[in-house]
């Protein structure tokens, strides 16, 4: 059985697939590739962040956007048109045959060959195909592996409860007395409970240091080419954009529809292209946090002004609104835009 | 048997239920911005509950039992956290947008189902639904919560057309764009009912 032994991205193994594809048409896996292989695909159909920063990675290898199909449940037929030119887009894009899929949910990832898995890496629709047939039907092979990757996140709050001595259940008679102090507990539960789902850390909220930097993506057909943000971080995040014009009132980006741009030690993560509205910015702040919060920093920024030479005053601004929010710690990257855009 | 160490168990199984409730959640379009949030804290809002089973366990034989597997107990922490994403769900801005939209009483309906998790007679009291014998109706009262549910569904297709199956497509099924309230399976939606299926 596979286990996570590491869930970096494997990008160098992913590039050497997609380029055995592009030269011969038959993606191959490299050599000692497939052990690292089957714990990112296993990541993958057990955590959405790294099957989405997996599609990304193969959005920017085909210089294309993946649009994420309905889920299996949908009505799904066989016959269903796809995206419009996701064949044009991906050199992949049928989902596995049903008996596969089964095959794959029975007895986990190991049954895959090297040609089924380094085609399935280069197919986002068989990945989310994939993934959502795990999700649903939560098969025991997957399960254990689910729950290694779980093992890996903090608790999502730290509990503190006082123990009884004596922990083994006791008569009715002996429970029956003891309902009184149950229904004090009870009480006291819940508020603390509601206290710690509000209030989940005691630390100081920490702002760091992010870098980024504006990339251009060539042009592609009759679309110009259009700056993006490369950004890193030394801590697991999602990055917002705030965008800081001389004479208007700032913008966030991405917007509400769009997925939040996650970030991940080690490998920069890509902006998506800036929009038209962002072209007569003359900075942009990249905000990290560790959950997306591009939300609140709109919220936050309705009816401010705040300018380009406004930035410490704009950062102690969001770092109060953040911790204000339960949010822990903050990184900050500044992009000046001027004559790069 | 020992009935669990709640410190232990929670190390041990509230990473799963976070994994399983942000996957669940990704899955839909208009959460999908949101996720790691609401699963953190539902997850969070879910331990309260747990916390109370794990409390009585210590003496109530009926809550040992209920504790005696630490894998069901994991189960049962997804479940809770489902529950608690749904409460979440409709202030995502996407939903909150198209959610204004709609009649007032399909706007309040919803926030009894979701937010407050209300079942159908709840939402007939609510509305003052009366039967012929003068009671509560829970047929209207689950009727009404569908009504509310297909409309707030239709504005969030009609928000973003492009990103759906056309809604009076024979294959559109509106538990993908937005989950169900609780106490519901999808199942009891009209279109879904005598036999027709995916």
């Amino acid at each position: 059985m596979t286990r996570i032994s590491h869930i970096d991205f494997p990008r160098d193994t992913l590039e050497a697939i997609a380029d055995s594809q592009r030269r011969t048409s038959t993606p191959i896996m490299p050599a000692n590739g497939r052990t690292r292989s089957l714990s990112w695909l296993s990541a993958m159909m057990t955590d959405f962040d790294c099957l989405h920063q997996h599609i990304r990675a193969l959005e920017e290898f085909y210089h294309g956007s993946f649009a994420y199909p309905r889920p299996r449940r949908d009505a799904w037929v066989a016959d269903q048109p796809l995206q419009d030119d996701a064949h044009k887009t991906f050199p992949y894009s049928n989902r596995l045959s049903d008996v596969r899929i089964a095959d794959i949910a029975d007895h986990g990832p190991d049954i895959l060959t090297d040609d089924e898995l380094a085609r399935l890496f280069l197919n986002p629709f068989a990945l989310y195909d994939l993934f959502d047939v795990i999700d649903e039907l939560n098969p025991d092979a997957w399960m254990e592996i689910l729950h290694a990757t779980g093992k890996k996140r903090p608790a999502p709050i730290t509990v503190v409860r006082s123990k009884s001595p004596n922990r083994e259940p006791r008569s009715t008679a002996a429970v029956m007395r003891l309902w009184p102090i149950a229904v004090g507990l009870l009480i006291a539960l819940v508020g603390g409970g509601l206290f710690w789902s509000s209030h989940t850390i005691d630390k100081p909220f920490e702002t760091l240091v992010a870098q980024a930097e504006t990339r251009t993506l060539p042009p592609r057909g009759k679309l110009d080419a259009v700056p993006t943000a490369s950004i890193r971080s030394d801590r697991k995040g999602f990055a917002s954009m705030v965008a800081l014009f001389p004479n208007d009132k700032p913008e966030v980006f991405p917007g509400s529809s769009y997925d939040p741009i996650a970030v991940v030690p080690g490998s920069p993560s890509e902006s998506p292209p800036f929009p038209p509205g962002l072209m007569d910015a003359t900075s942009i702040l990249i905000v990290i946090t560790e959950q997306p919060a591009g939300d609140v920093i709109r919220r936050s920024l309705s009816g401010t002004t705040f300018t380009p030479d406004q930035k410490s005053q704009l950062q102690a601004f969001l770092n109060a609104k953040l911790a204000a929010n339960n949010y822990h710690w903050v990184a900050y990257s500044y992009l000046e835009l001027g004559d790069k855009r | 048997m020992p009935i669990l160490d709640f410190d232990d168990w929670w190390k041990e199984w509230s990473g799963d239920a976070l994994l399983r409730v942000k996957n669940r959640l990704s899955k839909f379009a208009v959460l999908r911005a949101h996720t790691s949030l609401y699963a953190t804290q539902s997850v969070a809002a879910a331990s309260v509950t747990i916390q109370v089973h794990f409390t009585l366990a210590e003496t109530s034989a009926l809550h040992a039992e209920y504790l005696r597997d630490e894998k069901d107990a994991g189960r049962v922490l997804f479940r809770l956290s489902l529950l608690e994403a749904l409460r979440l769900c409709l202030a995502a801005e996407p939903v909150e947008d198209a959610r204004r939209k709609l009649v007032a009483t399909h706007q309040s309906i919803l926030r009894w189902r979701y937010v407050d998790q209300l079942f159908d007679e709840d939402v007939a009291a609510m509305l003052g639904l009366r039967d012929a014998r003068g009671l509560h109706d829970a047929t209207a009262g689950r009727q009404s919560s569908i009504d509310a549910y297909v409309a707030l569904v239709d504005a969030i297709v009609r928000r973003s057309p492009s990103a759906y199956m056309p809604s009076e497509s024979p294959l559109f099924d509106p538990t993908t764009v937005f989950p169900l309230f609780p106490s519901i399976t999808r199942d009891q939606l009209p279109r879904f009912s005598k036999g027709k299926s995916s």
